[in-house]
């Protein structure tokens, strides 16, 4: 085959490929402009506080004592949190959470 | 006969156009291709002389074609300064009937010419040539003089036949190598003559009165002798 | 100023074609990577987002909004990757659950993707959200935090990128490298057709001795240029012979037309000195004729014409015909032929060959002497015609084919000497070979031609293995 059309036949065949990894994007937001971005209400320290209520709840209920996990990463989780390392206080509180739910054999959905 | 002459050298043309009015012919003359055509294609002709390199933007082998396109089926011969076997044959498939290659010996024109004549008269099919005493059966493939069998070998058989085919014609010895040998080629030595003398043994010398004749620079002719 | 016969150059083309080619292989390439990984994410995260709604309104159907709400919160209170979104609003779009301040303002089709600017414990952030409307006005809002993606994309983007650079520079580079290639392997050809173009007919291509497609094209070349070389040797060698050859009958026409002119009184004499000056130009008329025939043949074209034949019959054509004229001169023709030879080529030319063989051979040959005409076929097809005559001496056998070759003894026969040229001339143009030997005494010519399979198999056009002369 003429060495032409092999280029323009490769070069149509890639089209579709460029179409489908840029254009299915999600719709961009005007709203940098509009109102700038808005805040997550789970990575506030109050929500740490939550989070180590429901564990000490939990906890409370519970028919056997804790485990050692779940009381040091509370512990730690709460520290964190006291100190501003907001995000990695509350992963650790949830952590915890998790534990106590599987631990007492309660699905908590 | 009646002959159209199509060509534009006059020297040739004038040579050609007198020596066949000598010959007892009635000769027209055109110049160049288009007044050829005309000529050719409005008037009756026995036979036409074709140059095939013409001025005026139809060239022989043009008239040809056009002439056959229309049905004419007159005779036409073809002269030409080509001599390359395929001219020869591209000239034969365009229609013509017979090709001459310049220069050319006038007696082998007038020859070939009136050779076209007996062609052109579509006799049908023969079964027998007959010149004065001397019989030709082509079925039996027999020769007979004044009644007495002639044994001839096949082809002194062909020789005899041809020259009977154009008996009072002029035949050359150019015609005969074609037309017997299927030869188109010219020898250097004279090996027609010899053919033709041994004919003659057999066919002229037994009797009183030779039929084959010689034409000084031209060839022979087959005729009834004049008184 | 793009220089116009850059675009013409065959290989600049020829490196085009190799960087584009490179170039839209490494495109297809990289998109397709980038699909893998980026795009797999993204349509990831989507799913995900799906599965949620889905699993909600499960939860929406079942339990109703409480229901909706507790496990939204539970959600919320698992999720240790810390990337998930979502936010339950009334019908006047007031939060009733989640983990964002506000609905918002831009999402507003259901069913479409979204990019959500978000805030995370002071840090910007980035979030696909999708919109989901309930029945009692309610409106859900469902998405994941894709910063890490984002910038995994931005990477993957920036590497791509700079890699389609690098490879269009490779390209560049490649097509350069393949031009040069090309232009140094036809160098060779076209230095030495230039060299030839100046006149110096003795250069050749050279080969590079691999065998391939480049040196086929020099072989041929190189073939072409001998087949040229050696005609033109041959036009050369007619002028000569025409110069020489052709001005004696000339000059003998002339000499006897003006002395006709000065000196013939009578009618007679003048009619005499015409017609000897007639038989003069027709001589040199046969000659020319010859010449053309010879020059003809050897330039080949009648070649595209061949057929198979038999010359079993062409050969007792040409016997028969020669028959009465050696019996004439005391002279014995004997022919020995095979029922059949089959040969491959034009019938006429053949022909014309055997019968210049016969004729010479009948010429030259001397009363009570005997001329053989025999043909075989035994791996190749032989026709010879031997006289025993004066024959060709062997240190005069090579140039007897030359045109216009006439030996001592046969100054005073007539013939123009084109006899021999012409038979050599129509074997050579069969790929075979004409062959003089020596008849002790007299001549044995022997006409050598390839058998039909042989014949058709070779290519047409460069026959012939001999230099003809």
């Amino acid at each position: 085959m003429h060495p032409a059309r092999v280029i323009l036949l490769a070069g149509l065949a890639l089209a579709p490929g460029a179409w489908f990894t840029t254009t299915r994007r999600p719709v961009a937001a005007q709203q940098a402009r509009d109102s700038g971005p808005i805040e997550i209400t789970t990575d506030t320290p109050e929500y740490c506080l939550y989070l180590r209520d429901r564990v000490h709840d939990l906890v409370h209920l519970a028919a056997s004592p804790p485990p050692k996990e779940v009381t040091d990463l509370s512990t730690e989780g709460q520290r964190m949190c006291d100190q501003g390392q907001t995000r990695g206080g509350i992963m650790r509180l949830r952590r915890a959470l998790i534990l106590m739910i599987h631990n007492s054999g309660t699905t908590q959905r | 006969m009646r002959i159209l002459v199509v060509e534009d050298d006059k020297d040739v043309a004038g040579f050609v156009v007198r020596g066949l009015r000598e010959a007892g012919h009635v000769v027209e003359h055109a110049d160049n291709g288009r007044d050829g055509l005309f000529l050719a294609a409005s008037e009756t002709f026995d036979a036409v002389i074709l140059d095939r390199m013409l001025p005026g933007g139809i060239d022989g082998l043009k008239i040809l074609e056009t002439l056959r396109g229309q049905k004419n089926t007159v005779p036409v011969l073809i002269l030409s300064a080509m001599a390359e076997v395929d001219d020869r044959v591209k000239g034969l498939k365009a229609g013509s009937d017979d090709y001459l290659t310049k220069p050319f010996a006038f007696a082998e024109l007038l020859a070939r010419v009136e050779a076209l004549n007996r062609r052109g008269k579509g006799e049908g099919p023969v079964t027998k040539l007959v010149v004065e005493d001397l019989e030709l059966d082509l079925l039996s493939r027999q020769v007979k003089r004044a009644g007495q069998k002639i044994d001839l070998q096949p082809r002194e058989f062909r020789l005899l036949e041809y020259l009977m085919r154009h008996a009072g014609q002029v035949v050359t010895r150019t015609m005969l190598l074609e037309g017997v040998w299927d030869y188109h080629f010219d020898p250097q030595t004279n090996v027609i003559d010899v053919h033709v003398s041994r004919l003659r043994q057999k066919v002229d010398k037994p009797f009183p009165t030779g039929l084959i004749h010689t034409v000084r620079n031209a060839g022979y002719m087959l005729r009834a002798e004049q008184p | 100023m793009i220089d116009r016969t850059l675009f013409r150059s065959a290989g600049f083309r020829f490196g085009a074609i190799y960087a584009l080619l490179l170039a839209i292989s490494a495109t297809a390439l990289a998109l397709f990577l980038w699909w893998a990984t980026a795009g797999l994410l993204d349509r990831q995260t989507e799913a995900a987002i799906n599965a949620d709604a889905q699993d909600l309104s499960e939860r929406w159907a079942e339990g109703g909004l409480a229901s909706l709400i507790v496990t939204i919160e539970g959600r919320l209170a698992q999720n240790i990757d810390d990337d998930a979104i979502y936010f339950l609003a009334d019908r006047s779009m007031r939060r009733v659950a989640g983990n964002l301040e506000r609905w918002p303002s831009h999402v507003t089709t259901p069913g479409t993707l979204y990019e959500l600017q978000v805030m995370r414990a002071g840090m910007r952030s980035l979030a696909n959200v999708q919109r989901f409307d309930l029945p009692g006005g309610f409106h859900l809002l469902i998405g994941r935090d894709v910063q890490a993606m984002a910038q995994l994309r931005r990477l993957l983007t920036d590497a791509l990128l700079w890699a389609i650079v690098v490879v269009v520079l490779m390209a560049t580079v490649g097509a350069l490298v393949v031009r040069n290639l090309f232009r140094r392997t036809l160098a060779n050809i076209s230095a030495t057709a230039t060299a030839i173009a100046a006149g110096d007919f003795a250069r050749r291509v050279k080969l590079t001795g691999r065998g391939d497609e480049f040196d086929q094209i020099a072989e041929v070349i190189n073939d072409m240029l001998e087949r040229i070389g050696r005609l033109m040797d041959g036009v050369r060698q007619v002028s000569n012979a025409i110069a020489h050859d052709l001005r004696t009958p000339i000059t003998r026409a002339r000499t006897r037309l003006e002395d006709a002119a000065l000196h013939a009184d009578t009618p007679e004499a003048l009619r005499a000195a015409i017609e000897r000056a007639t038989t003069d130009l027709d001589g040199i008329v046969a000659v020319f004729q010859a010449l053309l025939r010879i020059s003809e043949i050897e330039a080949g074209s009648r070649r595209s014409s061949f057929t198979r034949i038999d010359i079993a019959p062409l050969l007792a054509q040409v016997e028969e015909l020669y028959g009465p004229l050696a019996e004439e001169r005391g002279i014995s023709l004997v022919a020995r032929t095979a029922a059949e030879v089959p040969a491959y080529g034009d019938k006429a030319l053949i022909q014309q060959a055997v019968a210049n063989l016969l004729d010479n051979a009948v010429k030259f040959s001397l009363p009570g002497g005997t001329v053989r005409l025999n043909a075989s076929v035994a791996g190749r097809v032989e026709v010879a015609v031997s006289d025993q005559g004066p024959g060709i001496p062997a240190s005069e056998r090579v140039k007897a084919t030359d045109r216009f070759y006439r030996g001592e003894t046969a100054r005073s026969t007539p013939g123009s000497g084109l006899g021999l040229s012409l038979v050599a001339a129509v074997a050579h143009l069969h790929g075979g070979e004409l062959r003089l030997e020596d008849n002790a005494p007299g001549l044995r010519a022997v006409l050598v031609l390839p058998i039909p399979e042989e014949a058709e198999a070779r290519p047409a056009a460069l026959q012939p293995k001999h230099d003809f002369i």
